[in-house]
């Protein structure tokens, strides 16, 4: 008999919760693994929630607010001396939509919008440090016409301002601060019941540096032609091709970096290979086509994707995947090749308990710099865990953890005022919260 | 000695008629006579019913019957036409077997009504009757080849509009698995900018 409410108690706390459903659930189709690699898949993203206050015959508005409390143990990416303090996020965030309740998208027109803004604030009395305090809005929204039609079109866009502590501790010193927008305009054909299926993509993105990083902001388009033919019925073969254009806005002044006209082709095979196991396996030809100075050259022509997703259940999933590319870099050697291995693993407990764990680790081999010796080489590592439980429908409360590392392995030496110095770049970054969070 | 004789004479003489007692008194009993069968109905005499329709009445209405099969025929060839013309195989193929079977119970009744006129013509009563009698069996085949006709289901009852192809994934993995990535900004977006100099 004395058992009788702790089991309640059990029953009720393991209940199936929306919410903790939606919670892994919505970063999946919109969100790829590499993103996920990344940190996304935790996003504040209040789709799917069996919530929300209902405007109109089709419009549902969600809004949610987040407080995470914790300790971050670099500020200032610093190699030896590392400042810490004690850092506060607020996220409020509106949500509306016409998808269901349910996350399910309507066939005919379809919108998501969403704004949030981060209140990022330093609980610390030194000065340098309260100086990193920072608004950091994001607003986007998603419109799709005759979703799951023979054609279908897709817009989105995204601006997000993002501010980061400088490397250097010091009240003079400015914040790193980018304004980004991305736009993008699909068009989707599948002709013959969706047998064949191509997708034409425009894509602007507007990458603005904000102070003494404004020689890196750059404009870039891009389009993309990807073309696949459904083998079986969730296994396509693909081709893709994407041509971009990277304008760099101080192009004219002395040292800028140069434009160029990224070139990628993959030829591939994505989709499920049983019904647990999906793969995404391309390699293809790239360049950059610089307008000037070096491009890369010999391996860095390849291009090579390789992504195996594993749905162990229908509460959890793993990816693992690894990325061949080369990437424009604004700031050191025009750009960089790059390895990466990233991987990310979901699951829920007892339909209320969500774990997020995510890990990537990037071998950059940047282009050499006309006058330096070397080319400098990084390994870069961000990683992290998130736990997360809903209480009841609308509360949830989580904790997360997320390392960022950067290690220079070689790195040119540069004499100045007779000293040989160096741009090494070593850092550990340990950032630790617990999160309170409301949603409807 | 002939006395003996007697006496032996009589037993083999009354033995058999004893066992054969004895045989029926074990014997069930034997089955109740059967309840005599009612004498069957008469079958009343057909020309009883001649008296209520002539033999000139009788070629009336055989003559009405053949123009109502006409009738019918025309009206499954207009359906089987139009099912023609909606390119409906189906119900033409329905419609078409109808026809064929009218077509066919025509003729007959063609040679029903002939032969009932040369039995009217000659009055021979006992033709006459069986001769209308297949042409009202004809008459009703007819009819109910009509309401058949009228049954033929086409490609409208079994079409449900264009074909659509709807593929399903397995519980719990994304629908989108074999689809291109949505548009996304590359990870370096949120990477942080690298030092390019000691100064920087």
């Amino acid at each position: 008999m004395r058992l009788r409410p702790l089991v309640f108690a059990f029953c009720t706390a393991t209940a199936a919760s929306p919410a903790a459903w939606a919670q892994l659930t919505s970063s999946g189709p919109s969100v790829s693994l590499e993103s996920m690699s990344a940190g996304a898949g935790r996003s504040l993203s209040t789709k799917g929630i069996a919530s929300g206050l209902k405007l109109g015959d089709e419009a549902i508005l969600h809004a949610g607010v987040f407080a995470d409390i914790g300790y971050d143990s670099n500020v200032f990416y610093g190699s030896t001396s590392q400042q810490t303090s004690a850092v506060l996020h607020i996220t409020p965030r509106l949500e509306l939509t016409n998808a269901e309740r349910d996350g399910s998208v309507p066939g005919g027109a379809y919108y998501d919008l969403s704004a949030a803004l981060d209140r990022r604030q330093y609980l610390s009395s030194n000065d340098a440090i309260t100086k990193q305090d920072a608004w950091n809005p994001t607003i986007g929204g998603t419109a799709e016409f005759s979703s799951g039609q023979t054609l279908s079109l897709s817009l989105t866009d995204t601006f997000s301002r993002f501010q980061q502590a400088p490397y250097v501790d010091s009240v003079q010193a400015e914040p790193i601060t980018t304004d980004d927008n991305m736009a993008s305009a699909s068009l989707h054909f599948a002709p013959g019941g969706g047998r064949l299926r191509v997708m034409l993509r425009y894509t602007n993105l507007i990458n603005k540096y904000n102070g003494a990083y404004d020689s890196g902001s750059f404009m870039g388009n891009e389009g993309v032609l990807d073309v696949g033919w459904r083998w079986l019925p969730r296994t396509t073969l693909y081709a893709q091709v994407a041509q971009g254009a990277i304008t760099y806005f101080n192009a004219n002044a002395p040292n800028a970096p140069p434009g160029s006209y990224p070139l990628r082709t993959l030829l591939g095979l994505r989709g499920l290979l049983t019904e647990k196991l999906a793969v995404n396996i391309a390699a293809g030809y790239s360049n950059a086509f610089y307008t000037r100075g070096e491009n890369p050259s010999g391996l860095g022509n390849v291009g090579v994707l390789a992504e195996v997703n594993y749905t162990m259940s229908l509460l959890s999933r793993a990816g693992l995947g690894y990325h061949h590319d080369f990437v424009n870099s604004p700031f050191v050697g025009s750009y960089y090749n790059m390895d990466a291995i990233y991987g990310a693993f979901q699951q829920m407990v007892a339909s209320r308990v969500v774990t997020y764990l995510f890990g990537r680790f990037e071998n950059r081999r940047f282009g050499k710099v006309p006058g330096e010796d070397q080319s400098r080489v990084d390994n870069f590592v961000m990683g992290g865990v998130a736990i997360d439980y809903m209480i009841g429908k609308f509360f949830q409360a989580g904790a997360s953890y997320s390392l960022n590392l950067n290690r220079t392995a070689t790195a040119s030496t540069v004499v100045v005022n007779g000293t040989p110095t160096t741009s090494e770049l070593n850092y550990t970054k340990h950032v630790l919260l617990f999160r309170l969070g409301l949603m409807y | 000695m002939y006395r003996a004789f007697r006496i032996l004479w009589l037993l083999l003489l009354l033995t058999p008629a004893r066992f054969a007692q004895a045989q029926d008194e074990q014997a069930p009993a034997p089955a109740p006579a059967p309840t005599p069968v009612p004498a069957p109905t008469p079958v009343p005499d057909t020309l009883e019913q001649k008296s209520t329709i002539t033999g000139a009445e009788m070629l009336d209405q055989g003559r009405e019957y053949r123009r109502e099969m006409g009738a019918i025929a025309i009206q499954i060839q207009v359906q089987a036409d139009q099912a023609k013309a909606e390119k409906d195989v189906i119900r033409l193929n329905c419609l078409l077997d109808k026809l064929t079977q009218v077509r066919v119970n025509s003729n007959i009744m063609d040679q029903a009504v002939q032969a009932l006129q040369d039995d009217v013509s000659r009055n021979d009563e006992s033709g006459e009757l069986h001769e209308y009698t297949r042409i009202t069996i004809i008459n009703q085949k007819a009819q109910v080849l009509r309401t058949e006709a009228d049954a033929c289901v086409g490609a409208e009852t079994t079409y449900v509009g264009r074909t659509k192809l709807v593929v399903e994934s397995p519980a719990g993995l994304d629908a989108t698995v074999d689809q291109p990535a949505p548009a996304a900004p590359p990870i370096t977006i949120i990477d942080r900018p690298l030092v390019a100099s000691p100064f920087q």
